[in-house]
């Protein structure tokens, strides 16, 4: 197993994001793709997913319908709705700045 | 954002149960997916369930914050909230109730008076486009262009609306800027013929587009259309009416049938073509006019002349509707410049001032000037009753939580943040108004059936004003029954060093609040009752007790001239022979009857008088005293040297001490031509009485032979030895022997007549009073209550007092001290806001001052008494406080 990181506070939102935004997914479905696009390297208790699911949905970000998985259960998927998708931009441009503010800023410290 | 929110938080408010199943068939997916994924995975299968769970971390604490996520969790306080404020409530049946009924009152009042606001100063008349309507408005330095017309008179400008009928129809053809252009004369008293024998009716004469302009219509038959306005060549094209929806009530039951049939106008018969609708009181709401008459039908209302025709007569009111897009100011210009031409082309005879026009906006209709301010008095005089409500409810609770002290102490040591605990004393609170507020509002509206319907925006406002009333009064309390840090709760709950100002200091406040707005509210009482009782009390000139008094007008029923003359003359010679009827008389308007004439005098300088043409008996029966000379008699007549009585203020402005009797002065002359009118033999003089209005003061009089002059409808007066009231049917009996076409209306008593004056006076003194006396015993309950709860705390220190000497008056005076200072700055502060406030009052009050000093005084000796009274109570109690008893205690 990689190493594990702790999350950085927000991001958990911007990753859910990121995982329904390819396709819907039910939460046990957002949890793998998380893990899978992360290469495993954050972890998360997995309840904690669905307050994050709530709230996004209650923003009016995500859209949510039952459907059928895999293996034929009932399962909640959830979509991005258009306001979603912009935030979803918006956060990765901003994570992206920042990200490599941060980066360039301690690469001057080492110096 | 916000919205998606708001329709995720109704969903999840009204889907409680699917979202509780949703979100436990979510997590189950998830366990048992996780379980599957782990089995394949090689993992056992009951381990495979445990490790799981253990991935997935507490499933309950989870849920909840789901639901929180989803808003709900403040949806479940809130709820628990409300079930424990119920609680409280019930549980404290004595002080909901009284809360309840303060609240009722307070807010109750308050949707009353916003009502009756609204419905002067706010709603709109229920037609089409309100906003669109303009009145045509003018004011002008000298009105020689016309006769007649309203308007009131300031020291160098006359403001006035109403215009000729030839200038409206000039520039309804003209306008470019305005459409819809109507009009319509003031309402006129009419003698109606109907099924059920004749009646008064009050009758509108209007543009046949009136209703047309204004996007109305019938609700049963047709309204009025142009071609009803058009005489046609023979004649009048169409005899028609309009009734209203409340007279169509009140006479025909509200038969629809009645539509076709006709009714006799005056004499004359008109179809009855339609029933305006219910909801449309007419441009003016406070005229409720009972039928609605095209011009044709113009001779038929005035007796025969042509006024529509007369460019000296401006009597007729013109609303249009601005163009859409137009420029407010192009309109006034235009209008104006028309109006003018108008005159022009009516080529007066005397010299004027061109008229400067106003465009009013007339989206409400328009209604006399002095509409605005009772309103205003009645909703400042609820507001304050609200303020003293929410002191006194704010008093009571923080009594209520000193004694709630340890419950709130216990729940913040568990952990509670005060701000929950804050928000749990408003949710109780806010329902506390809540319940006061509907039983308020339901009040309002079942005590009254005069008031129109409630709408959206009174209902609003009434809700508005419950809520922030709940928050108003609950707040200070909450925040102070939270402040204390939880120790000082806990540990002694009566301890009298803990905390011996805590509640005092805000109950102190509460108590100044109270008595200054008590004593504005006892400033407010005093001046109307004594606005009353100078109205009322003061010598009018004649003696108003056992006088009859009813009017009659033949000239409708096609009366005129001498036959007219001999009518009153018969009828006078036959009400005298009514057993019971000491004499009778007749003028133009009576006295104090709300309505006056005028004319001018050249003795020889030109001035304006009241006139009142008469009948003999008229001082004998008015008991007005004959000073000098004699009274008219029925030789007094037609083609007769002209005679007139005249008064004492007549005698003092233009005569000076000289006896006048015998001289002659120029009557209805004209300001240019001193010489003109005519001349006219002083024969007697009368007292000084009141005429128009009992505000007014007894200006200069000429009383005349009715028969020397032109009078249509006159106004009699009969003396009667016992109830007046009860010679009604044998006066109306012998009247009816001479002529059952002609109804006697306004019939009423002298005394009814003065009373009618102070109305408005007499209403607003027992508001006063009333509100004063309940804001006066609220105060005192206030004063007392904090006192008694101060006493209770400083029972040791009074003990201890005591016990090292201190006599019982002493105890009296320091206890009674307490309440000394808050009531004395709440006189101050009172007395500063009677000052500030009662100016805006002045025009209403009548011989007093509005800053009147003693009115001032014995309100503040009044409320002095009575909080003295209720702080010797406490006081008392306090001094007989055992010092023994009380250091046990400790």
């Amino acid at each position: 197993m990689a190493e594990h990181a702790e999350l950085l506070p927000g991001t958990l939102d911007l990753l859910i994001l990121k995982a329904v935004s390819l396709s819907s997914q039910h939460g046990y479905g957002v949890l793998l793709r998380i893990e899978q696009i992360t290469g495993g390297a954050l972890t998360i208790e997995q309840g904690a997913l669905y307050p994050a699911l709530a709230r996004l949905e209650h923003q009016g970000l995500l859209d949510s319908e039952w459907g059928l998985s895999d293996n034929n259960r009932k399962a909640k998927f959830y979509s991005l709705t258009g306001p979603g998708r912009r935030r979803l931009k918006e956060e990765t441009q901003r994570w992206n700045r920042i990200a490599l503010a941060m980066t360039t800023a301690l690469k001057t410290q080492e110096i | 954002m916000l919205w998606a929110k708001l329709c995720s938080l109704i969903r999840s408010t009204f889907k409680r149960t699917e979202i509780e199943q949703g979100m436990a068939d979510e997590l189950r997916f998830h366990l048992e997916a996780r379980t599957d994924d782990l089995i394949a995975h090689g993992v056992d299968r009951t381990d495979a369930r445990r490790q799981a769970q253990m991935e997935f971390g507490s499933i309950e604490k989870y849920k909840e914050e789901t639901r929180q996520a989803r808003g709900l969790r403040l949806l479940d306080e809130l709820r628990g909230d409300l079930h424990y404020a119920s609680r409280q409530l019930w549980q404290n049946k004595a002080f909901t109730f009284v809360a309840v009924l303060m609240l009722a009152i307070g807010i109750g009042a308050n949707t009353w008076a916003f009502n009756q606001f609204s419905d002067v100063m706010l709603r709109s008349l229920p037609v089409q486009n309100p906003a669109e309507l303009r009145q045509i408005w003018y004011s002008t330095g000298n009105d020689g262009f016309r006769t007649s017309g309203n308007g009131y008179q300031r020291p160098d400008t006359t403001h006035a609306t109403s215009i000729s009928y030839s200038a409206y129809t000039y520039v309804r053809d003209r306008s470019t800027s305005l459409k819809d252009l109507f009009c319509f004369g003031g309402p006129q008293t009419v003698n109606v013929g109907t099924t059920r024998g004749a009646e008064s009716a009050t009758a509108l004469l209007v543009s046949g587009n009136y209703f047309r302009s204004l996007g109305i219509h019938a609700a049963f038959g047709r309204l009025l259309a142009p071609d009803d306005d058009q005489p046609g060549p023979a004649g009048p094209a169409s005899e028609v009416a309009v009734l209203s929806y409340g007279f169509w009530q009140r006479i025909y039951g509200s038969d629809p049938a009645v539509v076709g049939k006709t009714l006799v106008i005056n004499g004359k018969r008109v179809v009855i073509v339609g029933i305006s609708p219910r909801k449309f009181p007419g441009m003016n709401p406070e005229w409720h006019p009972d039928l609605f008459l095209p011009m044709a039908m113009q001779p038929v209302i005035t007796g025969g002349r042509d006024i529509l025709k007369d460019p000296g007569n401006w009597n007729f009111l013109v609303f249009g509707r601005l163009r859409s897009g137009e420029n407010e100011e192009r309109a006034r210009l235009e209008t104006e410049r028309l109006l003018q031409q108008a005159i022009v082309a009516g080529s007066p005879a005397r010299p004027y001032d061109p008229p400067k026009v106003t465009l009013a906006p007339a989206g409400r209709g328009f209604r006399s000037r002095d509409a605005a301010s009772p309103v205003m008095l009645s909703l400042s005089v609820v507001g304050v009753v609200l303020l003293i409500a929410c002191a006194n409810i704010a008093g009571m609770l923080l009594a209520r939580s000193a004694a709630r002290r340890r419950e709130i102490g216990t729940r913040l040591a568990l952990g509670a943040r005060r701000g929950r605990i804050v928000r749990q004393l408003m949710t109780e609170s806010v329902l506390l108004s809540g319940i006061g507020g509907i039983t308020g509002i339901a009040l309002a509206f079942a005590m009254s059936a005069t008031l129109p319907e409630p709408d959206a925006l009174v209902l609003g406002f009434s809700a508005v004003l419950t809520f922030l009333t709940g928050i108003f009064f609950g707040l200070a309390p909450a925040l102070h029954a939270t402040r204390l840090g939880l120790v000082t709760m806990l540990k002694a709950p009566a301890s009298p060093s803990a905390s011996r100002y805590a509640g005092l200091r805000s109950g102190k406040a509460l108590v100044t609040v109270q008595v200054a707005l008590s004593l504005l509210l006892l400033v407010g009482a005093g001046l109307f009752l004594r606005t009353l009782f100078n109205l009322r009390g003061q010598a009018f000139g004649f003696d108003i007790e056992n006088v009859l008094v009813f009017r009659m007008n033949p000239s409708l029923n096609g009366y005129s001239g001498e036959r007219l003359a001999n009518f009153y003359e018969d009828a006078l010679r036959q009400i005298h022979a009514v057993p019971g009827v000491m004499s009778a008389s007749l003028s133009r308007w009576g006295i104090l009857g709300g309505a006056a004439s005028g004319g001018t005098v050249c003795i020889p300088e030109f001035s304006a008088v009241s006139t009142h043409p008469i009948a003999p008996r008229y001082f004998e029966t008015m008991r007005i005293p004959l000073l000098v000379g004699r009274d008219i008699d029925w030789r007094d007549r037609e083609h007769m040297q002209r005679v007139a009585v005249v008064n004492e203020a007549f005698v003092k402005k233009f005569l000076g001490d000289r006896n006048p009797i015998g001289e002659s002065f120029q009557f209805d002359c004209r300001r240019d031509q001193p010489g003109s009118g005519v001349a006219t033999e002083i024969i007697g003089i009368a007292g000084n009485t009141k005429y128009f209005s009992i505000r007014d003061s007894a200006g200069p009089a000429v009383y005349f032979p009715y028969r020397q002059s032109t009078e249509r409808w006159m106004t009699f007066a009969i003396r009667t030895k016992e109830d007046p009231k009860a010679l009604v049917p044998a006066i109306r009996g012998v009247l009816a022997a001479m002529d059952p076409n002609l109804p006697m209306y306004d019939v009423a008593t002298q005394k009814e007549w003065i009373d009618g004056n102070v109305q408005l006076e007499r209403g607003f003194a027992m508001m006063l009073v009333a509100l004063g006396a309940v804001a006066v015993l609220l105060a005192c309950c206030g004063i007392y209550g904090t006192l008694a709860y101060l006493v209770n705390r400083r029972t040791s220190e009074i003990g201890i007092r005591m016990a090292i000497g201190a006599q019982r008056p002493d105890v009296v005076r320091m206890i009674a001290r307490e309440s000394l200072g808050p009531v004395a700055i709440g006189i101050g502060l009172g007395l500063l806001a009677a000052f500030g406030l009662t100016r805006f009052i002045a025009t209403m009050l009548y011989g007093v001052r509005a800053d009147d000093p003693s009115t001032m005084i014995v309100a503040t000796a009044f409320l002095l008494l009575t909080a003295t009274f209720a702080s010797l109570l406490p006081a008392l109690r306090a001094s007989r406080i055992d010092p023994m008893a009380a250091l046990r205690c400790e």
